[in-house]
C-alpha cells in the first residue's frame, strides 16, 4: 500500500522552562475530524470511518510514545503530556497515520533559553 | 396603551432602531458557557479554533495581501457585515464568508461552499483581527434605492424573527427574547446576539458560519431548513447584526 | 472453579481483541487503584468533547509500560493506548474524549512487571435538545 502523505493542522508547543533536564509539557493538538463511522449526513447517508489511528512522538531517534487511538478520541485530538529535555537539545517529532494507511509528520526544534 | 397594538414586528424594528438595551446590558453568548468552556476558550493549547486561525493566517498573506496590503486596514472588516451589494442591478446582503469566497472567485483557490475549510479559516483570521470592536452594521449611505433595499431587508429579517415557523410553531423571539437562562437539556438559551461567530460547535465537532448556526435553529425547531446563502438567512443575520450593533465582538468561539 | 481458572487465563491475553472490556469484568477484576488519579468532570454537557487528566505514579521499584483509557458503554470501547518503550516511574496525559452514553471511564496502566492498575471514574453524559440536520 503506498505511503501517501496525510498532512494535517497542526498546533505543536511546549509549556515550562526550555533548559536541559528540564520537565516540560508537550501540548499536542491535530487538525483531524475523527469520522467514527457511526454518523449519517443530512440525506441518511452514512459517513464513512476515517480516523487517525497511530500516533509516535521521537525526541531525536528515541521513541518518546507510540500511541493508538480509536474512535472515542475526540475530534481535532488534543494531548498534553510530560516530557524530560535532553542537555543535548534536538528536535520533537510527531508522526501521525490514519486507519487507511496515510502518514504525515511535523517536528519542533527544542531551543534553549 | 396603544402602542401595544403595534404588531410585535414593528416593535421590534421600533427598538432596534432606538438601541434599546444598551451594550451593557445585553449579554454575549459567552456568559451562557459552562467556566469549564470558557476556559477552552481562553487557552489557545486547549482551543481548537487556534487550527483554523493559524490556517487562516497563513492564507491570508500567501493569496490575500496581493489585494490587500495593508492587513491594519482589515482589521474592523468583520465589524461591518452583512453588507448591501448590487449584483446586475440587483440588491443582495452579503455576509463575511459570502464576501470571501466571492473574493476567492478571483483567484486561483475558489471556494465551494460558505463551510469551505480555507473559507472558515479566513473569516477566523478576520474575527480575530476584530475582537473587542464594536458591531457596526450601518444602511448603506451611497444611493436612495440601496437604502430602500437595506431597509426592506432589515424589515423582513424582523419579521422573520417574530414569525412562528417549523412543527414547533416556534418563533426566535419565544426563546431568545422570552426564555433566556433557560435550559434546553444541556443547552443554556442565550438572547442570540452574534457576537461570538464564526463558532466551533460541539455539536458539530468542527468550526461553522452562522449560516450553518442560523440553518441549524431552523432545524431545532422542525422547520423547513433554507439553503446555505438563502435570502431569508442573511436578512435575519442583519436583524441580529444590528441589533447588536454597539456590542464588541469575541469570537470565534467554542459553543455546544 | 474451572470456569474460573479458564476464564482467569484469558485475561492473561493481551491482544486488544481478546480483552474483555465490558464494565462487569473489568470491576470484577479488582484492580489496584494505587497511584492512579482520574480527572472527569461528573457531567458533561456534551457527549464530542469531554475533557479527561490522568495521572499516575507507578509502586516504588517499578515503571509504568503503557496505559489505557476504556469507556465499556462506547462502541469501540478502547478510546487510547499509549506505550512508554522508556518505562516512566510517573506519567500524566490530558485529552478530550468521547462517549457514547453515561458510564464509568476507566484507566488502566500495565507495568513493567506485567501487574495492572486500575481506576474508574463515573460520568453522567447529557447533550443539547435541539436536532441540528446541518
Amino acid at each position: 500500500m503506498a505511503n501517501t502523505s496525510l498532512q494535517i493542522p497542526v498546533r505543536l508547543t511546549l509549556a515550562g522552562p526550555m533548559r536541559a533536564h528540564s520537565d516540560v509539557e508537550v501540548r499536542l493538538m491535530l487538525g483531524h475530524d475523527m469520522e467514527t463511522g457511526f454518523r449519517h449526513d443530512s440525506s441518511g447517508v452514512r459517513v464513512p470511518k476515517n480516523i487517525l489511528e497511530t500516533l509516535t512522538v521521537k525526541l531525536n531517534q528515541t521513541l518518546i510514545f507510540e500511541a493508538t487511538l480509536g474512535t472515542g478520541m475526540s475530534a481535532n485530538p488534543m494531548l498534553f503530556f510530560p516530557l524530560t529535555l535532553p542537555p543535548e537539545g534536538g528536535t520533537l517529532v510527531v508522526t501521525w497515520m490514519d486507519d487507511q494507511g496515510r502518514s504525515g509528520s511535523t517536528r519542533k526544534l527544542l531551543v534553549y533559553e | 396603551m396603544r402602542v401595544w397594538r403595534l404588531p410585535l414586528s414593528a416593535l421590534l424594528t421600533l427598538f432596534v432602531v432606538l438601541g434599546v438595551g444598551n451594550a451593557q446590558t445585553r449579554q454575549s453568548g459567552l456568559l451562557f458557557l459552562t467556566p469549564q468552556l470558557q476556559a477552552m476558550q481562553r487557552d489557545p493549547d486547549t482551543n481548537p479554533i487556534s487550527l483554523w486561525r493559524d490556517q487562516g493566517q497563513a492564507l491570508w498573506s500567501a493569496q490575500c495581501t496581493g489585494c490587500h496590503p495593508k492587513t491594519e486596514a482589515m482589521k474592523d472588516v468583520a465589524t461591518h457585515y452583512p453588507k448591501l451589494v448590487a449584483i446586475n442591478g440587483m440588491h443582495q446582503l452579503r455576509n463575511l464568508e459570502d464576501q470571501i469566497n466571492a473574493c476567492r472567485q478571483r483567484t486561483e483557490h475558489p471556494a465551494k461552499s460558505l463551510e469551505d475549510a480555507d473559507t472558515l479559516s479566513l473569516s477566523t483570521w478576520l474575527h480575530t483581527q476584530a475582537q473587542g470592536l464594536p458591531v457596526d452594521v450601518q444602511p448603506p449611505t451611497n444611493a436612495p434605492e440601496a437604502l430602500v433595499a437595506w431597509q426592506a431587508a432589515l424589515t423582513q429579517g424582523t419579521q422573520r424573527y417574530a414569525t412562528r415557523l417549523g412543527r414547533m410553531n416556534l418563533a426566535c423571539v419565544h426563546c431568545h427574547d422570552g426564555k433566556v437562562g433557560t435550559q434546553l437539556r444541556a443547552e443554556v438559551i442565550s438572547p442570540a446576539h452574534p457576537t461570538g461567530f464564526p463558532i466551533y460547535r460541539l455539536n458539530w465537532q468542527t468550526l461553522g458560519s452562522i449560516d450553518r448556526r442560523l440553518r441549524a435553529c431552523y432545524s431545532g425547531v422542525q422547520a423547513q431548513v433554507p439553503a446555505p446563502g438563502s435570502a431569508e438567512l442573511r436578512q435575519l443575520e442583519l436583524y441580529l447584526k444590528v441589533r447588536a450593533n454597539g456590542m464588541p465582538l469575541d469570537g470565534p468561539s467554542i459553543r455546544r | 472453579m474451572q470456569l474460573a481458572a479458564i476464564s482467569a487465563s484469558l485475561c492473561v491475553t493481551k491482544s486488544a481483541q481478546a480483552e474483555d472490556l465490558t464494565q462487569a469484568h473489568l470491576k470484577s477484576r479488582g484492580l489496584s487503584e494505587q497511584g492512579m488519579t482520574i480527572d472527569l468532570p461528573p457531567l458533561s454537557d456534551n457527549s464530542n468533547a469531554i475533557p479527561l487528566q490522568l495521572a499516575i505514579q507507578a509502586p516504588p521499584g517499578r515503571r509504568i509500560q503503557s496505559f489505557d483509557i476504556v469507556a465499556p458503554e462506547n462502541p469501540n470501547p478502547l478510546i487510547l493506548r499509549l506505550k512508554l518503550p522508556q518505562p516512566q516511574a510517573r506519567y500524566r496525559l490530558s485529552t478530550r474524549i468521547r462517549l457514547a452514553m453515561t458510564q464509568e471511564v476507566w484507566v488502566i496502566a500495565t507495568l513493567d512487571d506485567g501487574q495492572q492498575l486500575g481506576k474508574a471514574a463515573p460520568i453522567i453524559v447529557t447533550a443539547t435538545a435541539c436536532f441540528d440536520e446541518t
